[in-house]
């Protein structure tokens, strides 16, 4: 799913956004990768309803950050460039394909903490992790019988918790 | 002279599609209390400063966040300081 292919226009589901929206967007992420000596492409790729900008190349980790903390940081931004835009997509900022290995590490990582929340019956915590990465992991939690999921502790320590369905605090956050 | 050129380059990037006057920017340099440390003022239009601090601060988080990853390009450490 990491390849960045282009149907702007040929999905059914939302329509195109308006393209100098989509381009103020992409400016702001090549604005950032070059304040950090990063001169690689930056493509913008609108899939349904997300927003996809990539930046290329290699070495990127200075964009990237801490625990993905920069990266995060630049697509918050992006995302409030793009609501004012009236761009009304989610917009995902990915570099040298970070996303798509970070998303084959959590979902690895939850199979593994379903499991062993079920075999001991206890909540199980998984590692910080930041706003959108908890997001998935509820969003694939809450496909799978006999668990479910909420967040706790404070950014950026906030790390998402599975536990048996009974185990879920009425109270949780996710 | 700038001792935080790309500090103040990715500062100066990151805020101007935030606001409404990007005119009214002003970015000024001045020494932090320890060695090696710089502090950019920002200053904005009155109407922007709530757009470039967002709900809870969050995107003042996120302006500083990429400062500091900037700032590692100039060798220093550069907080951002947003004045009203």
């Amino acid at each position: 799913m990491s390849e960045h292919t282009s149907r702007t226009s040929s999905q059914p589901s939302s329509d195109p956004a308006d393209p100098a929206g989509i381009e103020a967007v992409r400016e702001l992420v090549e604005g950032v990768a070059r304040c950090l000596g990063i001169d690689e492409a930056v493509t913008a790729d609108q899939r349904s309803d997300e927003l996809h900008i990539a930046v290329q190349g290699e070495d990127l980790g200075l964009l990237i950050g801490r625990h993905g903390q920069t990266l995060e940081a630049l697509q918050h931004l992006a995302q409030r460039v793009a609501l004012d835009h009236e761009v009304r997509l989610r917009v995902i900022v990915d570099a040298e394909g970070y996303r798509e290995r970070r998303r084959e590490a959590i979902e690895a990582q939850v199979h593994r903490l379903v499991a062993r929340a079920l075999q001991r019956d206890e909540p199980t915590a998984l590692e910080p992790m930041t706003s959108s990465e908890r997001r998935y992991v509820h969003e694939m939690v809450r496909d799978i019988d006999g668990v479910g999921s909420y967040s706790e502790g404070v950014e950026p320590d906030r790390h998402a918790v599975i536990a048996p369905t009974d185990k879920v605090p009425a109270d949780a956050s996710q | 002279m700038s001792d935080a050129a790309a500090a103040r380059a990715m500062l100066e990037t990151v805020v101007k599609p935030l606001v409404g006057h990007p005119d009214a920017i002003e970015i000024t340099e001045e020494p932090g209390g320890d060695e090696g440390t710089v502090v950019l003022e920002l200053s904005l239009d009155p109407a922007d400063y709530g757009r470039v601090i967002g709900r809870g601060g969050r995107t003042a988080n996120a302006v500083r966040q990429l400062v500091r990853a900037a700032a590692v390009r100039d060798g220093r450490r550069v907080l951002v300081d947003i004045v009203q």
